[in-house]
């Protein structure tokens, strides 16, 4: 019987590890932090949580140990993930972006570029070392692959400055998680892809390169206030001039900054699905614990109703199924060295947009009470909301994705559940990007 | 064991009770544990034998007579206080070995519990701890209550026939009573070899602020927990517990955040109290902390949250921001203690 | 330095229990399994101990009858280096004097320099076990002890304890055993690193023959009652105190 779903003894030590964090040292400023009124004061409000959270490598244990990370695999940061986002899935996200900043270093960075940086991150004395992963722009990311010169698709641009040997940015960002750093003068690492040529379309134009903090021409233009997901910072950015020494860029991804964007938020597919996973469940928790409790002025609590005990299967088949679907694209991620697109895209959709379900049904079953702050559902529902939307958005890019993959000519349906590779092309990041795709109607 | 219960029943089998003193008075818990050895007594028709570790007092001697105990025996060449527990299982032990009691009681204090286990394992007696009830039945079997997996149930647990029980009483629990004895005790002299157990040192006691009632024998607890906000919440609740002589506690919420002592903890992993009133003000309820209060007589529960779940377990609740309900409480109470 | 950490695995401790009619035993299924939380205090503090600079083994021992991988596994994490685990068969109680037997039997050959354990298990209450290995053990004893400190000649130990009315401080040379209850410092957390390297640590299984039960027996578990009258007052603080203190037979008769 080789498909086991328990978890070892070490994963279930860092399940309980996880809970206790999220329950003894984050959920003590959730309330706080998400009801404050300024969106930057609300990060800051979660800097303690981060600090005790990097002291038990929880914020780059992705990291390989080499570089003193926790070598953790994509299965280890499910169970992780779910217990800090089943308290609050903005902290999460804080979390989340230090490995989507990080991994296109792991993966295409020359091993002088790793040792020095990925060291910084993981020996950091003061436990707040931050990483920004900065892609978006006003203009969406959905376009990061447009076929067309300057300016389509990704706008900030990185011109070589022969001389100098610096490569000089210009241009707007915006929705960069951890960008602003604790402060609003940067993260201490920003890792930007960037528009390297521009005579040449995003497939084959972007690259990515790191711009530590302090460098002058980089400032935070704004803070986002956003409607739920409150304890994690997204800015708007401005790169005015902003130079950055030549081995910044992060060797391998010199014209595949494409790649890397794809590749990062493949990563980051289950690690969304689980997010989502985890503020399902705790909408679930609640409404159960509401219909064993509330007798709606009747004489016995409302789960003796059928449709209050139907609501809660309907929720929580979704919830398993979103779980498992999150932990086998994991499974796949750490079987494949992170080759995994399709997996990615399927968990990340799947469980962002059941848990908005899940949660609108939580609220339609405890009726209009869930409507007020008195109760979580309504946090629950605004965090939610973001899950179809944030981490490369469901429509724009991970069905994009998805639509290419299937479309390809080399596509294995059956890849997944033979558990076969399946190599990633550049056509598929989306069919309508690539000229000469399979399956073109004339 | 040397002896056991059944044989030789009678006023030399008596039922001992190690006593504890603070500040060469004896102790509530240990008055309370006299009553219901007097009681146990009366039932196995034997006698009561006090064992005071300290100098004979006739104070000491004539709360002990008062609470039924026909015999003392004081130990004065080791006080209690430098013989330490092992020192007083040894002293112990060999006043067993010559009364061959047929029940040994203390009281659940941490004093009492220490030694009590030290010494019922050199007797190698069975010992039920912190006992809330006992009944002797016709056939001789001592049946008793304790509360097991921290407070959350009860168990009930039987020494056969001839099985020596011995008990540790939950302190607060059990009345003292007055006029149990006929007012005269014989005082017992027992030559006992000097101890020769290692023992630990007290160096320094560390005095709480007068204004703090220790909780463990508190009859009115006032409690607070994660509505308290942060340290200055606790505030609003000294005025209350001042106003009512209650002791002030807290749930493991309030102490983990900071907020107050970890003395203050009641609960699982904290105090257990039987007030005969409890107020819980800004406490949600959870499992733990009703473990820690169960016994109690009556209980308020103050919070803002309809849906806490403590106000299931309370004889009454308000539901409101505690930070109106108990100042304007602690008022009202002052001002009818002005009346009365 | 050698110090033994006794350490038992307990039913979840935040859980309701039930049961069944009739059953000695609380009903098990669905009951997570986690490490008594004074074991934890006590674990906590000889780590603490061994932050402060005095070099230490930290051994955990425990007597069980079911699998205890995950508390064992939580224990080597927080930073013990091994555990020693002597196993009983399913089923079979074990009575605090017969525990401390075993235990005892086990540590004295060990010759540790401290005995650390909870001051009692959430599970039978007993606190008992602790000073019952003093004893055996002929050790001198300090028990609910909140801190716990070991001078620089490493061979005396300084403690201070949770009393009623005062915090009471104790000393005694080593060897020691000292029981803690909940102390200033919360137990660790494991980080990452922690956890991956727990399960290299050695872990010695011995299996033990059950002895005869000891008295008392238990005769009956039972639930108590726990749910109350529930009345809830609502309204204006000044009406809802006026409402709570005029039943006469409500609040104001406890007083």
């Amino acid at each position: 019987m080789p498909i086991d779903f328990t978890l070892s003894p070490e994963q279930k030590e860092l399940q309980r590890a996880a809970r206790e964090f999220s329950l003894e040292v984050l959920k003590p400023v959730v309330a706080q932090a998400d009801s404050c009124p300024d969106p930057f004061e609300a990060f800051q409000m979660t800097q303690e949580a981060y600090k005790k959270s990097y002291e038990m490598g929880l914020a780059f244990g992705f990291i390989p140990k080499k570089y003193g990370g926790g070598g953790a695999t994509n299965i280890d940061l499910q169970i992780v993930s779910e217990e800090i986002c089943a308290v609050d899935p903005g902290f999460g996200c804080t979390l989340l972006v230090n490995g989507l900043g990080l991994f296109p270093l792991i993966w295409w960075g020359s091993e002088e570029q790793k040792m020095k940086w990925l060291t910084k991150a993981t020996s950091d004395p003061d436990k707040t070392f931050i990483v920004g992963w900065v892609v978006s722009e006003p203009e969406g990311t959905a376009g990061f692959d447009h076929p067309g010169e300057h300016p389509t698709g990704i706008q900030v641009t990185a011109d070589f400055d022969r001389q100098t040997n610096e490569y000089v940015l210009n241009g707007r960002k915006m929705w960069n998680t951890n960008a602003t750093g604790w402060d609003l003068k940067g993260a201490d690492l920003n890792v930007v892809v960037a528009r390297t040529d521009r005579t040449k379309g995003g497939k084959e134009g972007l690259s990515c390169i790191i711009v530590p903090r302090g460098v002058d021409g980089f400032r935070v233009e704004e803070v986002l206030d956003k409607l739920g997901h409150r304890l994690t910072v997204q800015p708007r950015l401005i790169f005015e001039n902003c130079r950055v020494p030549a081995e910044n860029l992060i060797a391998g991804t010199k014209d595949n900054g494409d790649l890397a964007i794809t590749r990062a938020f493949t990563w980051s597919g289950p690690v969304a699905g689980i997010a989502a996973v985890g503020v399902m469940r705790s909408a679930f928790e609640f409404a159960l614990e509401w219909s064993n409790t509330y007798t709606a002025g009747g004489q016995h609590p409302i789960i003796h109703h059928q449709n209050v005990g139907y609501m809660l299967a309907n929720m929580k088949m979704k919830i398993e199924a979103a779980r498992y679907l999150s932990w086998r694209a994991a499974h796949y991620l750490d079987a494949f060295d992170y080759e995994g697109m399709e997996a990615g895209a399927l968990a990340k959709i799947y469980g962002g947009e059941l848990s908005v379900e899940v949660i609108n049904e939580a609220m339609r079953l405890v009726g209009i009470n869930s409507y007020i702050k008195d109760y979580p559902l309504e946090k629950h529902m605004r965090d939610a909301l973001c899950f179809p939307i944030y981490d490369a958005g469901n429509m724009g890019m991970q069905r994009r994705r998805l639509h290419g993959i299937i479309a390809h000519a080399d596509y294995n349906p059956m890849a997944l559940a033979q558990n076969l590779r399946q190599e990633f092309v550049k056509a598929m990041h989306g069919f309508d990007s690539d000229p000469g795709h399979k399956l073109r109607i004339a | 064991m040397a002896w056991s219960r059944s044989s030789e029943a009678g006023p030399e089998r008596p039922v001992m009770v190690p006593v504890e003193l603070h500040q060469a008075s004896v102790t509530r818990s240990s008055l309370e544990t006299l009553g219901q050895a007097t009681l146990l007594a009366q039932e196995l028709e034997t006698s009561v034998l006090a064992v005071v570790l300290g100098p004979e007092t006739s104070t000491v001697a004539s709360t002990v007579t008062q609470q039924g105990a026909q015999r003392l025996l004081f130990c004065p060449s080791d006080s209690g206080a430098t013989v330490g527990a092992g020192g007083f299982a040894e002293l112990l032990a060999e006043v067993a070995e010559r009364f061959r009691p047929s029940g040994i009681l203390m009281a659940a204090t941490p004093w009492g519990q220490e030694r009590a286990a030290r010494l019922a394992t050199r007797l190698h007696l069975g010992l039920a701890s912190s006992v809330t009830a006992w009944n002797l039945g016709e056939d001789g079997k001592l049946e008793v209550s304790r509360p097991v997996y921290g407070g959350r149930l009860v168990e009930q647990v039987e020494f056969d026939r001839q099985e020596i029980p011995f008990l540790t009483l939950r302190p607060g629990l059990f009345p003292v009573a007055e006029g149990l004895g006929n007012g005269r005790a014989e005082t017992v002299k027992l030559d006992l070899p000097p101890t020769t157990a290692r023992t630990a040192s007290l160096v320094e006691t560390i005095l709480r602020s007068e204004n703090e009632r220790p909780l463990a024998e508190a009859s009115v607890v006032v409690s607070g927990g994660a509505g308290m906000g942060g340290p200055e919440g606790f505030r609003v609740l000294e005025e209350l517990a001042e106003a009512v002589g209650a002791a002030v506690g807290a749930s493991r919420a309030a102490v983990d955040s900071g907020w107050t002592e970890p003395e203050r903890q009641v609960g699982q992993t904290g105090t257990v109290v039987s007030p005969d009133l409890y107020i819980a003000c800004g406490i949600s309820g959870a499992v733990q902390h009703r473990a820690g209060i169960r016994t109690s007589r009556f209980i308020v529960a103050i919070n803002i949250d309809p849906q806490a779940p403590i106000f299931r377990f309370a004889d009454v609740g308000i539901v409101g921001d505690l930070f109106q309900v108990v100042p304007a409480l602690t008022a009202e109470l002052k001002q009818r203690r002005v009346h009365t | 330095m050698r110090i033994i950490v006794c350490f038992k695995q307990v039913p979840d401790t935040s859980a309701r229990l039930r049961v069944e009619p009739g059953s000695l035993e609380p009903h098990r299924a669905g009951l997570l399994p986690v490490v008594n939380p004074y074991d934890e205090f006590a674990l906590e503090e000889a780590l603490r101990l061994r932050d402060s600079g005095h070099e230490a083994e930290i051994i955990l021992l425990t007597l069980v009858t079911e699998p205890v991988d995950e508390s064992l596994f939580h224990g080597l994490a927080m930073g013990a280096d091994r555990a020693i685990v002597l196993r009983l068969p399913a089923g079979t109680a074990s009575a605090p004097l017969v525990t401390t037997r075993i235990l005892a039997a086990e540590i004295e050959p060990l010759r540790p320099d401290l005995i650390f354990c909870g001051e009692r298990a959430v599970d039978d209450d007993a606190a008992q076990v602790g000073p019952g290995l003093a004893e055996m053990l002929n050790l001198p004893q300090i028990c609910g002890a909140e801190r716990a400190e070991v001078d620089e000649t490493g061979r005396m130990i300084r403690a201070r304890c949770r009393r009623p009315s005062a915090g009471e401080v104790f000393t005694s040379d080593l060897p020691c055993l000292v029981s803690f209850v909940r102390g200033e410092s919360l137990p660790r957390y494991p980080s990452l690193d922690d956890v991956f390297n727990a399960g290299d640590k050695p872990v010695e299984t011995r299996e033990i023959t059950p002895a005869d039960a000891e008295p008392p027996q238990r005769v009956a578990l039972l639930a108590p009652r726990e749910t109350r009258a529930g009345r809830t007052i609502e309204g204006e603080p000044e009406d809802a105190v006026e409402q709570l203190l005029s039943d006469p037979d409500g609040m104001v008769s406890f007083l």
